[in-house]
């Protein structure tokens, strides 16, 4: 005994040497005896050339087999059978495959393993899915024996290839039910495939299983890989998300709550993995509600992105413009929309991952994340698959044997708060490279924190012990809950928990399925981080009965079911959440029922290497008074082939829930886009006229439909638009914005025309200009008083303001690939004050501007929407996105490099086949990927290329708001949620009239390059405002605010004595009107 | 590697091993070989394969047909090459090193693994600086250089470069036309091919080519027929029609599918094997340096002519492949011999380009019965012809058996490679 405590002592003291940060610690075969190792044998039939699921490895899953309250463990091999080690307490465990009966070593190919009790005798049962073969079914006998008992319960079933089964009792009925996912290869060598559905198990009560997959309406016949069980919408009934290889989407099936499940990933999801192969379902922010996770293979590092994806592109011949090749995060935004914040949480590229594990191994209290890494061969390496055989050879039966062969370390992502995760695996203990496939977590020494238990390829399983508590746990608190269900109801599987202390929460639901065709132990575990005490333990059973309990920290708490609770459905689980009310801000889904219809223009045909679409910057609008004195008069711009009009508010009421607005005069522009419309008196007669600037790409630079158009409004009916396009002068611009000032004190509106892009010829700087109106005629006088406007740069927005309080308005221009420019207004006469106002450097995609007193200080500040954080190339100040372009190939095209830094080194974004389709000589100085992979744009183009190339830079991503510090701006950035999406439109409004301004913010876009597809994790967001400043996210369930749609412009317009309207258009879809409560005077 | 990779092209030549010195003939062969094996690994689509052969022939002809007084230059016998530079004719030169540097040159412009072809020049100047005076040697690849550059220039403003910087041919929408076709639904290749100069004939539009029949998705109808014709046949093929469907597919790039991974697998360009056909001839006829440079030249510029005009036809007709009019009006599960190469139905680029060649090689050679052994790294066994022209009429129809192409497009390209090829025999004349 002394000795033992001798030898702990050493033991804590050496590790505290060492590395107190040592979180994992390799508990090695030598001391517990677990030699397990899913070796995989090559053959000429067998490898991944001919199986292509050959080196999808097993799964590991623990539970107590024999109730001596210490965790067993179960791996399965894809060659190698089965393997079952007694945890015998101490990190030694005893092989008892054999004693069990489960040593059923047929040849077969082993899956998936899932441990639970599914017969409800209080025993855990076993069951092994299986390729080709049957799946088998253990029933624990409770002596330590095995029956295998597939064929009497009629869980035997023989698929091409079950991968996954999870335990769901979908019908809490009590019985465990089981949804089982198959892998059917639905497009063998590009040909359709009849595939192979996953399947519904019911359990009948009896020992009996009912296949009720189609009465249920499981339709899903994908590359199935595994499955997940959550109640991610908290109404009580459990729901399945199903993670689907390659092209057939993943399925979230939400259960209907009447036997049936309805897929709804398409609209609850604005993007998923492409080959997710790994997922869980758990609260991985720890806001109280279950967030949803996968994993793909995109690599992390450059030259894997380069040889392993070169060939991706968004016109691959499956491709589907929700799936990318990224990780998901999947946050429940609570309103039925998840946003996928894979980039800014830092965890959407981990390479080729199998596993994801949400849970918090550090006790910190926050929600952690483990991926296993690692392919037994390079299946997608870009040299391998295009010289699959050498000219000369056949195709041989070896051919697999080129291949090469990564090991990759796993991820261990440490949750830092706020959706930020940071990967320590390399300096907490788990630096290995390897190739883990399945794994789990388990507290196996019942010390108070989760160890890991992973199933390698061609390895001895791996077996950590987490050191948390041996190092004295940092401080850090915990608890364990084990949860006991008596008679009449049988399993505690889908019991919620959710543990509160003071203002925090945290909420668990006992699942066994989970990561990668594997399972875990029901037992749940809290890490608590610094919180003492413990309020409330609230316990919601999968019959929606309630209980509240008391814990005490770093215990272990057995809580049984109480047979007389109050049985609530539903939002019986709501307790210390926000309840969901009316919303303070309602649709009116029908009150504009007129679609911006985007022409379909591919820009990427013509310009290869731009890095997005110009051609759907619409719509614009603009609004008036209208003249019935209710509401106001609306244009919307309209896209190539089809035509910009007036839309007349027609009086409030008439038909309820009918439009608002009527079509009332067609503007005639069918042959141009216009993308921005204003509203401006231009003769000074008291009626707005209409200014509507003409844009695109679809067009060559000299083409005629680029020019703006002006309309004259008829004094007496302001309805009637006469076209004055003689008055304007004689510009052909791809614009972007318009926007009115006097700014020369003539008593009337001059205008500046922001441009966006010469049409074909990116990055080449467009020209804006300024046009002073003299007696309703305007004249271009940009070079005269405004000296470097008319090439500030890629224009998207501009606003006119006293910047400095001199009683004159001052003009602030943004865009694409610049910093913010302000031009002083000096008695009409323009110079630019960008640095003087501190505004250089901070170049970025500025989408939007709102000018508005954030701080209530009184001077203007201006909220900047960006293209946001959640992007795969994120820059920095330090190490800015950077664009080289000229015509580099001499052919006539432009060749626009976009590099971001790789460490210190510039590297392109695109891969080799973009860019080797754009210019072609690039593939004669890079014949393989590999080189390509290598090249940094100091080998992409000579010195004297690049010294002759168009420069422009990017400097940072995240939206924000200038402060205004009398003349001179600081730039604070807005909070995390809202730099998940481009911000394309901002209003600052009063939303919760609590007298201080709050943000309404919304954007998508969904026409990035063809590698990032999409910047489209938005659905808008409500930020609420303390007046000084600082904001922090109302969520969408209590405003009512989400707009999943591609958000272009936004304003609030007059209503009704109730309430004013947000007015938010949108590219490709109608606009959505929102009612907003009116400020109170 | 390199080193392995250029012995592995020796080995894959069937050449007498041990000559004294290089012989010019044998150097002439591994370079046309070495140009076959770089462009299959490039993965070049067919016409620009053909380009490739052509300019580097051309090249290769224009430095060292001085070593047979019987030829003359081609200047002025090719569409807008109105100039080469000539050497001193008073000092020596050795024209095997003349042509390795203009092969050298003009193989560093064309393709994209040119430390393949880097390796073989380096391998025959050491070869030839053995027995070669220096002065000789220096003179001779200097001479060599500068007519590579000069061909290279000739070959930049051909249009085809430019061609490159265009945008992704949006192809039309219409029930006859053209779209993408199973298994991998690919882009269209080269669509521009056909606005390049053509290098012998007029332009891409001096011989008409005979439109297919009038299109019409009426059971019973003459196309409906034609496609009919093509799903009977794919179910009546006898093993000789299906090996000849494999001996003369030459699909540069076949794709499988493994999951989603899309895998390539190499193979020789048709017109790469009409230029091996070549070589294996040349080799059998004992020909020298520059009667082997001549037919290489000849045959290279009538696939470059062919498949030039068949490409300017293919993307102006845009016609439906038979695998998607079959599955989309006859058998939606049927799924041709073949892989259906990316580009549209009419005419058939092989048949066009075979005929051209086979004409040229007739000239030359008359009905000379071959054995061509060109697939048989591939797996096919050799074939025996009784003549070019047999040849060609071969690989026309197994397009047909192959389930890739009607009848009509069969005949359509056969003819009008014909008249192509005989053009080029007229037209240039290298031997005085």
């Amino acid at each position: 005994m002394i000795s033992l405590l001798l030898i702990a002592l050493i033991t804590i003291l050496a590790s505290y040497v060492s590395a107190q940060a040592q979180l994992m610690k390799r508990v090695l075969p030598s001391v517990s005896g677990v030699v397990f190792s899913n070796t995989i044998v090559e053959s000429d039939s067998f490898n991944v050339l001919r199986d292509f699921s050959a080196y999808n490895g097993g799964g590991v899953g623990v539970g107590d087999l024999d109730k001596d309250g210490l965790l067993d463990i179960v791996f399965t091999g894809t060659q190698v059978g089965i393997t079952v080690y007694r945890n015998l307490g101490s990190w030694k465990f005893e092989d008892v495959t054999e004693k069990s009966g489960m040593n059923f070593n047929d040849g077969a190919i082993n899956t998936g393993v899932t441990i639970a009790d599914v017969t409800s005798d209080g025993w855990p049962d076993v069951y092994i899915s299986r390729r080709y073969t049957r799946n088998l079914f253990f029933v624990n006998n409770g002596d330590g024996t095995f029956s295998e008992r597939g064929l009497e319960t009629g869980l035997g079933l023989l698929n091409m290839s079950t991968t996954t089964v999870a335990v769901v009792d979908y019908n809490r009925d009590g019985n465990p039910d089981l949804f089982i996912v198959n892998n059917g290869d639905p497009r063998r060598h590009g040909y359709l495939n009849p595939g192979q559905n996953d399947n519904l198990f019911r359990n009948n009560g009896d020992g009996t299983w009912t296949d009720v997959t189609l009465e249920a309406g499981i339709v899903d016949k994908g590359y199935g890989l595994n499955a997940s069980v959550g109640d991610v919408n908290d109404d009580g009934w459990p729901d399945v998300f199903v993670a689907n290889d390659f092209e057939e989407r993943d399925k979230l099936w939400l259960n209907n709550g009447d036997g049936t499940f309805t897929d709804v990933a398409s609209t609850y999801f604005q993007n998923m993995s492409w080959a997710s192969m790994g997922s869980d379902i758990a609260d991985v922010n720890d806001d109280g509600r279950l967030d949803i996770l996968t994993v793909d293979m995109f690599p992390k590092s450059h030259y894997r992105r380069m040889t392993q994806l070169g060939g991706m592109s968004i016109y691959g011949p499956f491709f589907d413009s929700l799936q990318r090749v990224h990780n998901t995060v999947q946050i429940n935004r609570g309103n039925n929309y998840f946003t996928n914040v894979c980039y800014l949480a830092g965890m959407a590229a981990t390479d080729w991952s199998w596993s994801i594990l949400a849970a918090d191994f550090n006790n910190d209290g926050r929600t952690d994340v483990f991926v296993s890494n690692g392919v037994k061969r390079d299946i997608g390496d870009q040299d391998f698959l295009n010289n699959l055989t050498k000219p000369t050879t056949k195709n041989t039966p070896d051919a697999f044997l080129n291949m090469p062969t990564p090991h990759l370390p796993n991820c261990l992502f440490l949750g830092e708060g706020d959706c930020k995760f940071f990967d320590v695996a390399s300096t907490m203990g788990m630096c290995d490279s390897l190739i883990t496939n399945g794994a789990c977590y388990a507290d196996l020494d019942n010390d108070g924190d989760l160890d890991l238990v992973l199933n390698n390829t061609d390895s001895v399983a791996f077996i950590y012990q987490n050191m948390t508590q041996e190092n004295n746990a940092n401080g850090h608190n915990f608890l364990r809950v084990q949860l006991n269900v008596r008679s009449g109801y049988k399993s505690s599987l889908g019991t919620r928990v959710t543990v509160f202390a003071g203002t925090k929460s945290w909420l668990r639901e006992s699942q066994a399925s989970r990561g990668f065709h594997s399972s875990v132990d029901p037992t749940l575990h809290f890490g608590l981080g610094d919180v003492g005490t413990i309020d409330s333990v609230v316990v919601r059973w999968p019959d929606g009965s309630v209980q509240v309990e008391r814990a005490k920290v770093n215990s272990t708490v057995r809580i049984d079911k109480k047979t007389l609770t109050q049985v609530v459905l539903g939002s019986a689980t709501r307790v210390g959440r926000e309840q969901f009310g009316k919303g303070l801000m309602q649709l009116l889904p029908n009150a504009f029922p007129f679609y911006y219809k985007e022409n379909l223009f591919d820009d990427f045909k013509r310009e290869r290497l731009v890095p997005y679409r110009f051609s759907d910057w619409g719509p614009g609008f603009t609004w008036r008074k209208s003249a019935s004195g209710f509401g106001a008069d609306v244009v919307l711009s309209a896209p190539k082939y089809s035509s910009s009009a007036l839309y007349t508010f027609s009086a409030a009421g008439s038909v309820p829930d009918g439009p608002l607005w009527s079509k009332a005069v067609d503007l005639n522009s069918n042959e141009s886009e216009q993308v921005a419309a204003l509203f401006v008196d231009v003769n000074s007669d008291g009626v707005k006229d209409l200014y509507m600037v003409a844009g695109g790409n679809e067009f060559d630079k000299d083409d005629k439909e680029l020019r703006d158009k002006l309309f004259i409004a008829d004094k007496k009916d302001p309805n009637n638009l006469i076209v004055a396009d003689e008055n304007l002068p004689e510009s052909i611009q791809s614009g972007s914005c318009v926007v009115a000032s006097d700014f020369d004190a003539d008593g009337d509106q001059d205008l500046f025309v922001g441009a966006r892009v010469v049409p074909g010829r990116f990055p080449e700087i467009p020209n804006s200009s300024l046009l002073r109106n003299t007696k309703g005629k305007f004249t271009d006088v940009t070079d005269v008083v405004a000296p470097g406007l008319r090439n500030a740069g890629m224009v998207t927005s501009a606003v006119w303001f006293d910047y400095d309080g001199d009683g004159d308005e001052d003009l602030l221009v943004a865009g694409e690939w610049m910093t913010p420019r302000l031009w002083r207004n000096s008695k009409g006469k323009f110079n630019e004050v960008t640095h003087e106002a501190g505004l250089d450097s901070l170049e970025g995609w500025w989408l939007t501007m709102r000018v508005a007193d954030i701080n209530s200080d009184g001077k203007p500040d201006v909220v900047l929407g960006n293209v946001g954080m959640n992007c795969r190339y994120v820059p920095t100040p330090g190490k800015p996105l950077e664009i080289f372009s000229a015509d580099f190939d001499d052919n006539s095209s432009l060749d626009p490099i976009v590099t971001f830094y790789d460490g210190t080194v510039q590297r392109p974004t695109r891969g080799k086949n973009m860019v080797g389709q754009h210019m072609p000589y690039l593939n004669r100085k890079f014949p393989h990927y590999k080189e390509y992979a290598e090249a940094s744009i100091d080998s992409l183009i000579t010195p004297e290329q690049k010294a002759a190339s168009q420069r422009l830079l990017v400097r940072r991503f995240e939206s924000g708001i200038l402060i205004n510090h009398g003349g001179r701006y600081t730039f604070e950035p807005l909070p995390q949620i809202a730099q998940a999406a481009p911000i394309y439109a901002v209003v600052a409004h009063d939303v919760d009239l609590d007298g201080k301004l709050d943000l309404i913010l919304a954007g998508n876009n969904r026409s990035a390059d063809g590698d990032a597809i999409a910047l489209d994790a938005g659905i808008g967001c409500v930020l609420k405002g303390d007046g000084k400043g600082g904001f922090v996210e109302i969520s969408p369930a209590i405003t009512g605010f989400s707009v999943p749609q591609n958000a272009r412009r936004m304003e609030v317009l007059p209503y009704n004595n109730e309430a004013e309207l947000l007015f938010v258009v949108c590219n490709n879809d109608q606009p959505l009107v929102f009612t907003l409560p009116k400020t109170a005077k | 590697m390199k080193t392995l990779l250029v012995s592995l092209i020796f080995l894959s030549i069937p050449c007498p091993k041990a000559i004294a010195g290089l012989d010019g003939a044998t150097l002439v062969h591994q370079w046309n070989r070495t140009g076959i094996e770089v462009i299959m690994e490039d993965g070049f689509a067919p016409p620009v394969a053909a380009r490739i052969h052509a300019y580097m022939n051309l090249a290769g002809y224009q430095a060292g047909f001085y070593a047979d007084p019987r030829y003359t230059s081609a200047v002025g016998m090719l569409n807008e090459f109105d100039e080469c530079p000539i050497p001193d004719l008073t000092k020596v030169y050795d024209w095997r090193v003349a042509a390795v540097a203009a092969y050298q040159v003009a193989a560093s412009k064309l393709m994209y693994r040119i430390y393949i072809t880097d390796s073989l020049a380096k391998v025959h100047f050491a070869e030839l600086e053995k027995e070669v005076p220096t002065d000789v040697f220096d003179r001779s690849k200097l001479f060599g250089i500068e007519v590579g550059k000069s061909v290279n220039a000739y070959a930049k403003a051909d249009n085809y470069a430019r061609s490159q910087g265009l945008p992704d041919w949006e192809w039309p929408r219409c029930d006859s036309c053209w779209v993408p076709t199973p298994p991998n639904f690919a882009k269209p290749i080269s669509p521009y091919c056909g606005n390049v100069r053509t290098i012998v004939m007029s332009g891409p539009d001096q011989f008409p080519i005979t439109k297919n029949i009038k299109f019409s998705t009426e059971k019973g109808s003459e196309f409906w027929n034609s496609a009919f014709a093509v799903l009977e046949k794919s179910k009546t093929l006898t093993d000789e029609e299906r090996e000849s469907a494999n001996f003369w597919n030459d699909n540069p790039v076949v794709t499988s599918y493994h999951g989603h991974f899309v895998f390539n697998s190499r193979q020789i360009s048709p017109s790469g094997h009409w230029m091996n056909i070549t070589m294996q001839v040349l080799q059998d006829e004992k020909s020298t340096m520059v009667e082997s440079m001549e037919v290489y030249t000849l045959v290279a510029c009538a696939l470059f002519d062919g498949n030039t005009a068949c490409w300017a036809e293919k993307y102006r007709s845009s016609l439906i492949r038979p695998v998607t009019y079959i599955n989309n009006y006859i058998d939606p599960s049927w799924e041709p011999m073949l892989q259906t190469p990316p580009f549209p139905e009419h005419a058939s680029g092989h048949s066009t380009i075979t005929a051209a060649a086979s004409e040229v090689l007739t000239y030359f050679f008359g009905d000379k019965p071959f054995v061509d052994d060109t697939e048989v790294p591939f797996g096919w066994k050799p074939q025996h012809f009784k003549s070019f022209r047999a040849a060609a009429w071969a690989a026309s129809l197994s397009r047909f058996y192959g389930g890739i192409h009607y009848r009509r497009a069969c005949d359509a390209g056969n003819e009008h490679g014909k008249k192509i090829g005989n053009n080029v025999v007229e037209k240039v004349k290298l031997k005085k």
